[in-house]
């Protein structure tokens, strides 16, 4: 019907029409119903919006800037220029560098020299994935071992069951265990606080836990397949996080980034850390992986 | 609530200058000025307190890079807003294959907002918590409108300008907010009623 306000009830509540156009808006909804009760909802709307509140913004925020301004500031920095570099001397070293390489190759066993790429084994066709809980604790058992502390670090240390199945897979728990060990952590500040070993549809899994003392903490998961997450409704897709290629799943309460290569597969789940951090914790172990 | 936007440019000019020469310390002052409207909007449009973060960040950063571009032509809150609205219908495009969740925490929050409060302080907030929960259901067309008039305080003006389209964009994409917030929470009525 000609004169109705609807499309200016949201500005006569929010006070963005002027006096005489809000004389006009009450003069219409006094004598029609449907736009009153239209109002009423556009109220009611309105009332609920206005509990809408600031949210104060993490100490940490600025640390995280400031590193990342750091690392901007340090990668544009100028490479170093040789200036003392003497072109002869760069010829000969150069001369000896190639001889070098063609005497290896001449010299190097036929068979070693022709061996193909290493293939890592990986079940036929695309693997049936079987949905688990992204909490696989009720899932996987904890390490058994001599005593507790040595539990968490001896993932080798895993029940019979599993130690066969991980040989089936070429799931390598010597890899598992010098990562671990290492000196080296995923992400500074973050320490390994359990490892537990289990199955996931039948595929030998290891969970590692690492915390930082402040009650956050993100697990990796690591299978010789993908194993699948579940989280609900939404959906997983394609990524990329600073450079690293994975699948991720986001939801209010967790993130998940699937990522890994060949028979390697991992699963990072966490809520507290960022994507910066995320990355970082899946470059260490592709680079463990790889090394 | 916050107050921003009405305050001319000039009112940082003498800091943004500052970061323009690119001083570390300015920009420092300058982020303790925004971060919390900056992370605000972020948190309110993405609902998710580590993408919040990470859009933050990214904005900070690309304020930092890019604050040599501002030239004084618009307020600097609404060169600011616009780089938020950007960066958060950024991070939307890439979770557009993401299907809004209908249970969880949404739910969770709507429940707790069910329950009688015992305080006034705890009854708001869990009517914030149920709201911020159904703000992740509208369209982000819809919801950032929304998040920048009661968040940030903005008039249809300041948002038009933000989002880049026309008060009239602005109030009719507010209306169809209203609504939908109401009928998602309509439920909650009668203890709003009371409050």
């Amino acid at each position: 019907m000609f004169g109705h306000v609807t499309k200016r009830l949201s500005a006569y509540c929010n006070g963005e029409l002027s006096t005489a156009e809000a004389s006009s808006v009450e003069a219409h909804v006094a004598r029609c119903a449907g736009c009153r009760e239209e109002l009423e909802e556009i109220r009611l709307g309105v009332t609920l919006a206005s509990h809408l509140e600031p949210v104060p913004a993490p100490e940490s925020l600025w640390n995280r800037v400031a590193a990342e301004l750091d690392h901007s500031a340090a990668l544009e920095e100028p490479a170093p220029r040789f200036a003392w570099l003497d072109w002869r001397a760069a010829g000969a070293v150069a001369t000896v560098l190639l001889l070098g390489i063609w005497l290896a190759v001449r010299w190097m066993p036929r068979e070693t020299a022709l061996e193909p790429q290493r293939q890592i084994a990986r079940p036929a066709g695309q693997p049936v994935l079987t949905p688990v809980d992204y909490d696989l604790g009720p899932y996987l058992r904890p390490v058994q071992a001599a005593s507790e502390a040595a539990s968490f670090q001896r993932v080798s240390s895993a029940p019979p069951g599993f130690i066969e199945r991980q040989r089936e897979e070429k799931f390598s728990l010597e890899w598992v265990n010098r990562v671990i060990n290492g000196p080296a952590e995923p992400l500074p500040g973050y320490t390994l606080q359990s490892a537990r070993t289990g199955a996931a549809d039948g595929a030998a899994i290891v969970q590692l836990v690492y915390a930082n003392g402040a009650n956050k903490a993100f697990s990796v998961f690591i299978a010789p397949r993908r194993i699948e997450f579940k989280f609900g409704k939404e959906m997983a897709y394609e990524a990329e996080v600073s450079g690293i290629a994975c699948r991720r799943v986001d939801c209010p309460m967790q993130r998940t980034f699937e990522f890994g290569e060949g028979g390697f597969k991992c699963v990072l789940v966490t809520k507290w850390i960022a994507d910066a951090d995320a990355a970082r914790v899946m470059k260490f172990f592709l680079d463990a992986y790889r090394h | 609530m916050a107050t921003m936007a009405t305050s001319p440019a000039a009112a940082d000019a003498g800091l943004i200058a500052a970061c323009q020469r690119g001083d570390r310390e300015p920009f420092r002052l300058l982020f303790e000025k925004y971060k919390g409207r900056v992370y605000s909007l972020a948190l309110h449009f993405s609902g998710n307190e580590a993408v919040a973060q990470d859009v933050a960040q990214k904005i900070f950063l690309k304020l930092y890079t890019s604050i040599g571009q501002f030239r004084g032509d618009a307020h600097f809150t609404t060169w600011l807003y616009r780089m938020v609205f950007n960066a958060c219908t950024d991070e939307q495009r890439k979770m557009r294959r993401l299907v809004p969740l209908e249970g969880g925490a949404v739910t969770a929050a709507e429940r707790r907002a069910e329950r009688r409060p015992q305080e006034q302080a705890q009854f708001r907030r869990q009517i914030s918590e149920a709201v911020r929960g159904a703000l992740q259901q509208l369209k982000p067309e819809l919801r950032l409108p929304l998040v920048l008039r009661y968040v940030e305080g903005l008039s249809y003006q300041e948002i038009a300008a933000a989002m880049g389209c026309s008060s009239g964009t602005v109030a009719s994409r507010l209306n169809r907010g209203h609504k939908l917030l109401a009928r998602r929470l309509g439920h909650l009525r009668g203890q709003l009623d009371r409050s």
